[in-house]
């Protein structure tokens, strides 16, 4: 601050934009700072304006509330936006923007297999993305599409994804992400993220599990689409996921993030963690100790921002504890504003085509119109016996709407706020549909049954029993005796441990509760959705019942949500004269839904046909909340029942985030339609669909189930059957089921034939077209998907090949009676499977069978190929990168790179050829070494060339001025100038000689504050006015100093003490030594409270040696004793005999042999630490000779058994200002552990202390010449 | 917290005295505007804040420095006026009015570059955007979130993750302030309401 002041705003604009360069880009202006300059790269205006940062603007922008900058006009900026099946906002009358366009989520939008209607969606999804940027209240960059395979249908976000094959949902999502970026060349229309990378797929234990799984699966299934997306499509972010992948957290997984998505698929761009992913990783996983340590661990894995605030709060704390190097903070930093950039934030207006975008372009008419058209394209017919659709409504008096969903409109999750008037339910646009149409039908409408989930129920986190005196014993309800099964313990987003996943008859018991006397009962619990009942019960969840607690949405309890924390609610107790301790039971049952009643049934059985709405919502399953159950959630199935009871023609349309079961009904009705959550128009599109105008077309984008008993435990992320798993999705479920994947009816039906494949011998390395004519034999317009499926029949059976996989898929419009040939292009590299042992992608030779289907096992015809040979190897994806993007003239920095091939393999030993474009700014050698030269900016490529085929990668880099100085005088003489930070002077006591120095950049300010004596110093700081980094030189004066051989019985006037304890140190117990007795204490991290620090004025060069004798060795925990070179207790340099003590692993627990070490304290934080061990090298009685040798801010530390060879133990580098040096002996302090431990050590009792003799002192003083 | 303004300026004028005489390369400076909140962190900096949109800092409660947030950030968030404030888990958070008398709130670690903090909420399915009068803010460390309190019985608690905040409303025409006890918290709100919540 005290620099900056000095400087005016205008002076720092100034120099900002006068950057003397080697070269500029032709046409460039030369008065604009270069990260304004549109001449330059992205990459290099956003590593210009990196370099411009203070360490605390860097900061604030590592997080996703990325701060304003003004000094550099940057403004600030939320990197958090979703746009999953439409902006993820409400309307803002202020600046003119209607709530924005719902269109169907994500697992409608996988039910149309067509990748051109996720394009255009997502295209108009960036356009009202754009006009709402324009008003300055949300970004571009927006965290969607879902890319997870559903691997389970509990999964809570089954909802938000595409599919359970991963092509099928790498294909729509490409389709989403092309819309999203826009076809601009330069610029993002917006910014597409997928998530959540990778293998997030269930909810309830997210931030502390593992998904645990083998390489073939992580490649073949989890991590697929992330590859399409990246390889095929650019996909410029990724989001990290809560959990980890066999143990290690992904935000943490340097193998996941760098290794994987940048260096194996080629990602360029920026991570984003998931919200509180970075702090998972201290209090969900346990990863790391503190949240410096979480901090750096996110930045060096490569998650380049944080939606949380350890980066925003940590980050600083981290490099200045030297676990978190400046190149990542700026690597980070570097992506984040290269994505800005690209999508035209910091050029001017005319130059991006994204502009433009008015505020009507949010619930355009034509965006209702592509929700509409959209919305009619999703919907999947699951039965038509009788061919009872469509309805023909010249034939129908009256059609009753029933059911819950019948005049609702349910969005799904990630829903913004669209505009009433565009919010159409199927009973508004039935009664409009054939209102307009001019068909006199009666609509009647009855809801009939209620949605709500009878799983899930409650959070529980504690119980309380207030007794008749008015005492009340608090109980942790985690802290259960047992359960019933499928309990679970777990706080999710919150800090609060809560009883989970508690369903309808779900119990916990706890024994030995004392309710003698009872008054009331208190729970502490939260509704996460609906609520239920929780009974208090004795003996057992059948016993006697003593307190019931009605904790509904219902009766007006309060919901807390899934993030919700508990809140107490109390009942009296039923005072059944139990006495003493007992086991007590909470019992969790779901409200009693009432039966159906007589209107509903009437209503149906005087219609002519009754269309049952019924479905799920957010409260089934959502974020945070898997499924517990797959059955339809309340009493919907009896609703459904009781309906098709009395009405022959019951149709039932559900909308559903994915599979449900359907066995319990299904036989009983002629007609059923799904969808998926259908977005604003879905009451427009159903009417459309059931009485014909639309034959439905849209397939299943999931197996649908007959019961989640067939399934495996959701926290089992293997997909290949094995003990206890009956194998997932098509790939390997070997069961029955009520609905294929792919599976759809349509109102006609098509003939496949003509089945055709280009080549019947295939490599690895063809691309081949299959064929197939495909003819509407029926009576209705529609269309139909054709599925292609691969199955490898000569596989060997010990690899256990999926049964099938989806390769393939066209969505076709087919007349009727006219035939169309469908084509579809098959890359047979794309039919790898992964070699787990070898590391890289494999074909099976032999058979590879294509079948054309209408659903995954209706299967039309097949054609068939034999593969032989081998993927040809060729160069794929280079990374390049350097070890900072951010140097200093004179500085050196080195570029590496990897090299993959296109079987996800890594080549070694290729090599590449670096260039700089820019070498009057930074030259770079053939081995990658870079060297800055003067300020600017330079692009460094490496190109790499394998086989004849050439790849290259950049990276941006930044030279700043040098912080160096240009020339040093002391009293006008000037002083040799080197590499070290420190100076040192021997000089006469007195006045303090004048200390002038001028900065060899003329950008750098510096200041010089005089030392006030001898002995003293003299601190010379550079400081850049732009970024505010400073370095810092101390010009040290001081006396000679004086050996002592403690032959007198004092002490020289030379010694003086820290803390001095005269109890235990004397002149006389050994003469010829001052003999210390360790005392409690140290000076080590926080402690700062040892005695008998016994110090001379050492501000110069020197050499000191002395010789120490313990009477024992160093006893554990940590006595120990030697040289230190001392400023004061939070800055030194120690040089000790010291006892180690394993304390990190149980099994190790203990004392060790005695060590030297040499360590280094900085403000009060330990910076450097070397230790070399003395097992057998020293023991009781034995002397040692410790040599402790200062050249300017360098000490090194060397050791003796015999005075003579001297063995060297380490070097460290410290600045002290007005050093002294002496010796000392301490009980010393151990580190805590674990992650609330304050910083700073605790003491144990040490065996005895410890006597140390020093029999000599020496030591000699130097200084600059 | 609420303040009691005549008393801490006097303070700081009599602090701001005392260190232009005894120290050196201090930036003291006297506020323009009224004290509106004081608070103190676990690690003993304290912080200020003015209806002028400043915000004051000071290690030692001595010295003090202080920002001119809206002189600072004018053309880049709105001209604060200034109501609450409150420090820990790393972080410091402002509350006040804009012009308009919306609210904002504003989150730094060391003080000098702020961002502005997110108010959405999602309640009930329903999403929102925070909009009261800010009478206090504070920081529960077991929770490792902010809790802001104001007009309409409000209670909103920001955790780290900006996009989970927590809207709770009480029945009472405002919410006072959100005192920390063990693990419980005490509500207090006009109309004399009072409320004990356990975690």
């Amino acid at each position: 601050m005290h620099f900056l002041q000095k400087l005016t705003l205008a002076a720092a604009l100034a120099l900002a934009a006068s950057v003397t360069l080697a070269a500029q880009p032709a046409g460039s202006d030369a008065s604009l700072p270069i990260y304004m300059n549109t001449a330059y790269s992205f990459e290099e205006r956003a590593v210009d304006l990196v370099s411009r940062l203070t360490l605390e603007e860097k900061q604030s922008l590592l997080g996703n509330n990325m701060a304003a900058v003004p000094r550099l006009g940057v403004r600030n900026y939320n990197v958090w936006s979703e746009a999953l099946h439409g902006v993820l906002s409400g309307a803002n009358p202020s600046v003119g923007i209607l709530g924005p366009t719902s269109f169907p989520n994500s697992v409608a939008i996988g039910s149309t297999w067509d990748p051109s209607i996720a394009e255009r969606m997502a295209s108009a999804i960036a356009d009202e993305a754009r006009a709402i940027f324009q008003t300055g209240t949300k970004g571009l960059t927006f965290w969607s599409p879902v890319v997870e395979p559903i691997r389970d249908p509990r999964w809570g976000r089954t909802g938000e994804s595409y599919g359970e094959d991963p092509f099928l949902a790498a294909e729509i999502a490409r389709g989403f992400v092309r819309g999203m970026m826009g076809a601009d060349a330069k610029y993002l229309k917006a910014v597409p993220t997928a998530k959540h990378y990778f293998a997030n797929n269930s909810e309830f234990d997210r931030h502390v599990s593992s998904s645990n799984m083998d390489s073939r699966d992580m490649r073949e299934f989890y991590l697929y689409p992330y590859k399409r997306l990246i390889e095929d499509e650019n996909l410029p972010s990724i989001m990290s996921s809560y959990n980890a992948v066999n143990h290690i957290p992904t935000t943490a997984g340097n193998f996941y993030i760098d290794t994987l998505a940048r260096r194996t698929y080629g990602m360029k761009g920026y991570v984003t963690g998931d919200c509180s992913a970075v702090q998972d990783l201290w209090d969900g996983h346990y990863y790391v100790e503190t949240r410096e340590q979480a901090a750096a661990a996110g930045l060096r894995a490569g998650v380049d921002s944080d939606c949380g605030n350890i980066y925003q709060h940590f980050a600083i704390s981290a490099y200045e504890q030297g676990i978190l190097p400046m190149a990542d903070i700026d690597r980070a930093l570097v992506h984040m504003f290269t994505v800005r950039m690209r999508t035209g934030e910091f050029d001017p207006e005319q130059m991006v085509p994204y502009t433009k975008f008015e505020p009507a372009r949010v619930s355009s008419a034509a965006n209702r119109a592509l929700a509409a058209e959209i919305a009619v394209r999703t919907p999947v017919l699951l039965k038509n016996d009788g061919k009872v659709l469509p309805l023909d409504p010249k034939t129908l008096r009256t059609i009753a709407l029933i059911g819950p969903q019948a005049d609702d409109v349910e969005l799904g999750p990630y829903s913004g706020r669209p505009e009433a008037s565009a919010m159409i339910s199927p009973y508004a646009g039935i009664s409009k549909y054939l209102k307009d149409k001019g068909y006199d039908v009666d609509v009647k409408l009855a809801v009939g049954a209620n949605i709500k989930s009878k799983s899930n129920l409650l959070y529980v986190a504690w119980f309380e029993i207030e007794k008749t005196d008015g005492s009340v014993t608090h109980y942790d309800a985690t802290k259960y005796t047992s359960s019933s099964e499928g309990i679970t313990v777990g706080s999710g987003m919150g800090t609060e441990d809560q009883v989970r996943t508690i369903d309808d008859g779900s119990w916990t018991a706890y024994d030995n509760i004392d309710i003698t006397n009872i008054e009331n009962i208190t729970v502490g619990l939260n509704i996460p959705t609906e609520g239920g009942i929780v009974e208090v019960r004795v003996g057992g969840p059948d016993g006697n019942l003593i307190g019931r607690i009605e904790a509904t949405r219902a009766s007006g309890a309060r919901v807390g949500g899934v993030y919700g924390s508990s809140m107490p609610m109390k009942t009296n107790a039923l005072k059944l004269g139990y006495n003493g301790p007992q086991n007590v039971y909470l019992v969790y049952k779901a409200p009693t839904d009432a039966p159906i009643d007589e209107e509903t049934i009437n209503t149906a059985r005087n219609a002519d046909v009754a269309v049952v709405f019924v479905g799920t919502d957010e409260n089934t399953a959502t974020e945070e909340a898997d499924r517990l159950t797959l059955l339809l959630p309340g009493n919907q199935v009896e609703l459904i029942k009781a309906v098709a009871a009395v009405n022959p023609r019951t149709i039932v349309v559900m909308q559903t985030l994915g599979c449900v079961e359907v066995e319990e009904f299904r036989n009983l009705i002629p007609g059923i339609i799904w969808t998926g959550y259908n977005g604003q128009a879905q009451g427009e599109a159903i009417p459309r669909i059931l009485f014909g105008e639309v034959s439905p077309g849209g397939k299943l984008n999931a197996t649908w189930f007959k019961s989640v008993k067939d399934l495996p435990a959701i926290t089992d992320y293997n997909l290949r059957r094995s003990s206890g798993n009956v194998g997932r999705t098509l790939w390997y479920f070997n069961r029955e089921v009520s609905y294929p994947f792919g599976y759809g009816l349509s109102y006609t039906t098509f003939q496949y034939s003509n089945f055709r494949i280009s080549q019947s011998a295939i490599t690895p390395n063809d691309k081949i077209t299959l064929c197939v004519d495909v003819t509407n034999t029926g009576d209705y317009s529609a269309d139909e998907v054709v599925q292609l499926y691969v199955r490898t029949p000569d596989s060997p059976a010990s690899l256990e090949r999926p049964a099938k996989r989806l390769k393939g898929f066209k969505r076709v419009t087919i007349p009727r009676g006219q035939t169309r040939t469908v084509r579809i292009d098959v890359n047979c590299a794309d039919l790898w499977f992964w070699d787990d042992k070898a590391e890289r992608m494999t074909f099976d030779p032999g058979r590879y069978v294509f079948e054309f289907g209408s659903s995954s096992q209706d299967i039309r015809g097949s054609v068939s190929a034999t593969m032989s040979g081998s993927l040809k190897r060729t160069l794929k994806t280079v990374w390049a990168e350097a070890d900072a993007s951010v140097l200093r003239i004179g500085q050196a920095a080195k570029a590496t790179f990897t090299a993959c091939m296109n079987d996800d393999s890594f080549y070694d030993g290729a090599k590449a050829v670096w260039t700089s474009n820019n070498p009057g700014v930074l030259t770079v050698s053939a081995d990658g070494s870079m060297k800055a030269v003067s300020m600017g900016v330079a692009t460094v490529t490496c190109s790499v060339t394998i086989d004849g085929k050439t790849v290259e990668d950049s990276f941006p880099m930044k030279v700043m001025p040098n912080l160096g100085l240009a020339s040093l005088k002391v009293d006008g003489k000037p002083v040799k100038l080197g590499d070290a930070a420190q100076y040192s002077f021997v000089r006469k006591a007195g006045k303090a000689p004048k200390v002038e120095a001028v900065a060899a950049d003329p950008a750098i300010a510096v200041n010089v504050k005089q030392a006030g004596s001898v002995p003293g110093t003299a601190v010379v700081t550079l400081r850049d006015v732009q970024t505010g980094e400073d370095r810092t030189l101390t010009v040290n004066f001081g006396t000679k100093g004086v050996s002592d051989s403690f032959q007198k019985p004092a002490l020289g006037p030379q010694w003086s003490w820290v803390r001095e304890d005269p109890s235990r140190w004397s002149l006389t117990e050994k003469p010829g030594a001052i003999q210390l007795t360790t005392g409690p204490g140290d000076i080590a991290q926080a402690g700062n409270d040892a005695s008998n620090i016994l110090l001379q004025s050492a501000n110069t060069d020197w050499t000191v040696e002395t010789k120490m004798v313990c009477a024992n060795a160093p006893a554990a925990p940590a006595q120990n004793a030697g040289l230190v070179a001392y400023a004061c207790d939070d800055n030194f340099v120690k040089f000790v005999y010291a006892a180690t003590f394993n304390y990190r692993r149980p099994a190790d627990a203990g004392p060790a042999a005695g060590q030297l070490q040499l360590m280094v304290e900085e403000n009060g934080q330990q910076k450097s630490l070397t230790s070399l061990s003395l097992e057998g090298v020293a023991g009781v009685n034995d002397a040692l000779w410790l040599r402790l040798v200062k050249q300017g801010d360098s000490y090194t530390a060397y050791y003796s058994v015999d005075g003579r060879k001297f063995e060297k133990v380490g070097q460290a580098t410290a600045v002290l200002k007005d050093v002294k040096v002496g010796m000392m002996a301490c009980e010393g302090a151990m580190p805590m552990m674990g992650r609330n431990a304050p910083r700073g050590g605790f003491q144990l009792p040490a065996a005895a202390p410890l006597k140390v003799a020093f029999e000599d002192f020496k030591i000699v003083s130097g200084g600059v010449k | 917290m609420l303040c009691r303004p005549a008393f801490w300026l006097i303070l700081l004028l009599a602090c701001n005295l005392f260190a232009a005489h005894g120290q050196e390369n201090l930036p003291v400076t006297t506020p323009k505007g009224e004290l509106k909140a004081v608070c103190e962190s676990a690690d003993g900096i304290q912080w200020a804040v003015t209806d002028a949109g400043e915000i004051l800092r000071s290690a030692d409660g001595v010295a003090w420095t202080v920002l001119d947030f809206n002189g600072q950030y004018a053309g880049y968030y709105p001209k604060m006026d200034f109501r609450a404030v409150a420090a820990g888990g790393g972080g410091v958070m402002v509350a006040g009015l804009d012009p308009d008398g919306h609210l904002a709130v504003f989150t730094s670690s060391r003080g000098t570059v702020w961002s502005a903090r997110s108010l959405e909420y999602s309640q009930d399915g329903e999403r929102g955007v925070l909009d009261v009068t800010p009478v206090s803010l504070s920081y529960d460390p077991l929770r490792d979130s902010f809790f802001l309190c104001g007009s309409g019985g409000t209670l909103f608690e920001m955790p780290g993750c900006s996009h989970c905040n927590r809207l709770t409303r009480y029945p009472a025409d405002t919410l006072y302030v959100r005192i920390q006890a063990g693990f419980n918290a005490q509500l207090l709100g006009s109309g004399g309401f009072v409320i004990v919540e356990k975690p």
